[in-house]
């Protein structure tokens, strides 16, 4: 026999056989593998007792046995039937289906990890296949052969494990031909396991804080005030500005909110810093709230009666307070939330009056029926009219590029506004590709309810589409940081770009904003809101001087 | 090496075309389909990186290229599969699959003479290139963990830090 570096070693023939591809076995045969982070740990039982939500008990994913509460098949199948029977759309998404795998390369988790079923026509299979054995007269009849499927455990934990790596961003139903959208039947997907006390924590717990406190993270109203507080401490060693802080002020012209994890974590805390040196500099009579002290509602990815829940906080405290409006603060889901279902939920919100900008007076009249407006319309138009002192060279260091918000982009068509804003106060803003923003754009990954750490594997398998676009534009055009309007892309993104685009930061809007405003009685700006020096800062003071006495003109709405 | 060198760069494409079709098999055939087809770079991310990256590793072990070289090629796959449901050697066998690759291409070539004592020294570039990419892989797994504390770092709340120093 020839040894391994002599001719004859090798048979060429025998070695083009070798079979590589993973054995193939049918989707519905092929069981869930719970690798430790690719999923989300469960919801502690205190957490749904708070809530009063049905079966809270103690199990662990990877347990074999989740403890699921006596008769489970049938809670599913009443659940089912009633939600079949409430949401036309559900009813239709289960039956329109062709099949026609439009969407199957859409998802981002498709394309970060190459798991079938994270294509969203197969993610949507796994609801629907039980919809066919259980709901329609073929299934029922042939079974298998026609898709369906029994309900068996196993059924239950692939659903746990495929509906919390959806982020309900809705990026799949734009290349579906019908118009199905995978978001909402994950929707269905995640309030039927609820039904037999399945949720995950990182959901659960902020859903709890929220319905006591306020907001997610649990934060009592003196320990809002401080942290404005030391907010407004920062902003005055940044700027020389010491900013009004109106807390629970009744008769308020505005009632402002904004999601709760811009009070406590870098970078969204800028963000929320912005705000007050904004509204200061502008001289609008708002408000903060404690009560409704978070505009995020992770009830959207509970169910539609936690969502409701959680949601009337704001109405309520605008009724309290008399204000005549509503502005909200950077946030993707929230918008959401507000704008789409808020009226309807809480509404109507016949006690408030039709926005209308004390700054420009200009009236929004989009929202009229809600009543709210979102800050990026609000400063878009604050800008358009020349109300803002801006020197956009103050983020000359800065090349950035915007990522687009699953909700307010594809969801709600906020797609300009960013923009304009953005170019009025950066010299150097670059688009990523064209097929990841905008309606395309590109979820972070972490949505939804998955922006846990236990689950980073899994969120970076889904940030890969959008790390490699923010990668591409940071090779091709120096890009260094990436704006987005949403409070969960502050805190998911910064993980994503760290992995995919090291040396890429993430910033709110409004941050840039108020870095480039020429503030009245500002000190020499030399730091930022992070307390960075700005590079250049002391060579410009001249030119910023110069805006400042021209500030007559440019601001004349005081 | 020169020999064989110049008969593997005239069959590079094919070489190269197989071996990336080769390197998508790690993942489930529906994938592995969609992944070869679609051919933009952003749309289709994984893809884009192994039909760059297999390349980029071929030319550098054709060239003889330094470990840097090497690395930097492997960098996108790996970094990738890092963070994907495989196994550690599954992330890293592909490499060894270019040899038989090679062998498939090279057809009763590569058990002449003249070029078998070439050939075993460039599959010893190879086995190299398997121990670039375990410590590419390894930095990544690393990096994963040092940003999953990074971000429970970060959800401690930026006042608590503030009443204990002001
Ligand atoms: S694109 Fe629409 S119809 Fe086609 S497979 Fe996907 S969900 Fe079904
Ligand atoms: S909604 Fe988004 S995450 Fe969910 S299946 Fe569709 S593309 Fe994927």
């Amino acid at each position: 026999m020839a040894t391994f570096d002599e001719p004859g070693y090798y048979d060429p023939d025998e070695l083009v056989q070798i079979q590589r591809h993973p054995p193939v076995t049918p989707w519905m045969e092929t069981p869930v593998d719970f690798r430790p982070g690719t999923f989300i740990y469960p919801g502690k039982p205190k957490n749904l007792h708070v809530l009063g939500l049905p079966h809270p008990h103690e199990w662990a994913v990877t347990d074999a046995d989740w403890k699921l509460p006596q008769g489970w098949q049938q809670i599913i199948l009443d659940g089912m039937a009633e939600r079949l029977s409430r949401y036309r759309s559900f009813q239709l998404f289960m039956d329109i289906c062709v099949r026609c795998g439009a969407c199957a390369d859409k998802c981002h988790f498709f394309i970060g990890s190459g798991d079938p079923k994270n294509m969203p026509v197969l993610r949507a299979e796994l609801l629907r296949s039980i919809y066919r054995k259980d709901f329609t007269a073929l299934g029922k009849v042939f079974g298998k052969l026609a898709g369906g499927r029994p309900l068996t455990e196993d059924v239950i934990k692939e659903w746990f494990y495929y509906f919390y790596q959806c982020t309900e961003c809705r990026r799949c139903s734009v290349f579906c031909p019908y118009g199905i959208d995978t978001a909402e039947i994950t929707m269905m997907g995640r309030e039927l396991l609820g039904l037999l006390g399945l949720y995950v924590n990182w959901v659960i717990e902020p859903v709890a804080n929220c319905y006591r406190f306020g907001n997610h993270l649990g934060i009592q109203p003196h320990g809002m005030v401080d942290t404005l507080e030391f907010m407004a401490g920062d902003i005055e060693e940044a700027t020389g500005i010491t900013v009004d802080l109106p807390i629970n002020k009744k008769g308020a012209e505005i009632l402002f909110f904004t999601p709760s994890g811009d009070f406590v974590a870098d970078p969204g805390i800028y963000t929320c810093m912005a705000y007050m040196l904004l509204f200061h500099e502008l001289g609008i009579d708002y408000t903060w709230s404690t009560y409704a002290s978070d505009g995020g509602n992770f009830g959207l990815f509970t169910s539609h009666e936690t969502m409701k829940r959680l949601n009337a906080k704001i109405y309520a405290e605008a009724k309290r307070l008399g204000v005549k409006w509503i502005l909200g603060g950077e946030c993707g889901h929230m918008w959401r939330v507000v704008h789409q279902y808020m009226n309807t939920m809480n509404g109507p919100a016949d006690f408030l009056e039709v926005p209308t900008s004390p700054v420009t007076g200009t009236v929004f009249e989009h929202a009229r029926s809600a009543k709210t407006v979102h800050i990026m319309e609000f400063l878009a138009d604050v800008i358009k009219h020349g109300k803002l002192p801006l020197d956009p060279a103050r983020n000359d260091h800065i090349r950035v590029t915007f990522h687009d918000s699953c909700n307010p982009a594809r969801g709600m068509g906020i797609l300009e506004e960013p923009r304009y804003v953005l170019r009025n106060v950066c010299n150097h803003f670059y688009e990523m590709p064209e097929n990841t923003i905008r309606e395309q754009t590109f979820c972070c990954g972490g949505g939804a309810g998955l922006g846990t750490d236990e689950n980073m594997e899994m969120r970076l398998r889904g940030g890969l589409p959008r790390g490699n676009a923010v990668r591409y534009v940071q090779e091709r055009y120096g890009v260094n940081q990436l704006a987005a309007m949403c409070a969960i892309d502050r805190a998911t993104l910064v993980t994503v770009c760290d992995y995919w685009a090291p040396g890429v930061n993430v910033t709110g809007i409004s941050e840039l904003v108020a870095n480039a405003t020429v503030f009245r009685g500002e000190k020499r700006r030399t730091h930022n809101l992070r307390l960075e020096p700005i590079p250049g800062m002391a060579d410009e003071l001249a030119d910023a001087d110069a805006v400042l006495e021209t500030r007559g003109e440019v601001g004349a709405h005081a | 090496m020169d020999g064989l060198t110049r008969v593997l760069r005239n069959r590079q494409h094919a070489i190269v075309e197989r071996w990336c079709q080769d390197a998508l098999a790690v993942y489930s055939s529906r994938a592995a389909l969609v992944f070869a087809r679609e051919q933009d770079q952003f749309a289709n991310p994984i893809g884009h990186s192994l039909r760059t990256g297999t390349r980029a590793v071929f030319e550098a072990l054709l060239d003889g290229a330094d470990d840097e070289r090497i690395r930097r090629a492997l960098d996108d796959i790996l970094r990738t599969r890092a963070i994907q449901q495989l196994a550690p050697s599954a992330a890293v066998e592909f490499l060894f699959h270019l040899k038989d690759v090679i062998r498939q291409e090279l057809g009763s070539a590569s058990n002449e003479a003249v070029c078998s004592h070439d050939l075993t020294e460039f599959m010893r570039r190879i086995d190299h290139a398997v121990l670039m990419a375990f410590d590419v892989y390894v930095a990544y797994r690393e990096r994963l963990c040092e940003l999953r504390i990074n971000e429970v770092k970060r959800t401690i709340p930026w006042s608590v830090g503030r009443r204990k120093t002001g």
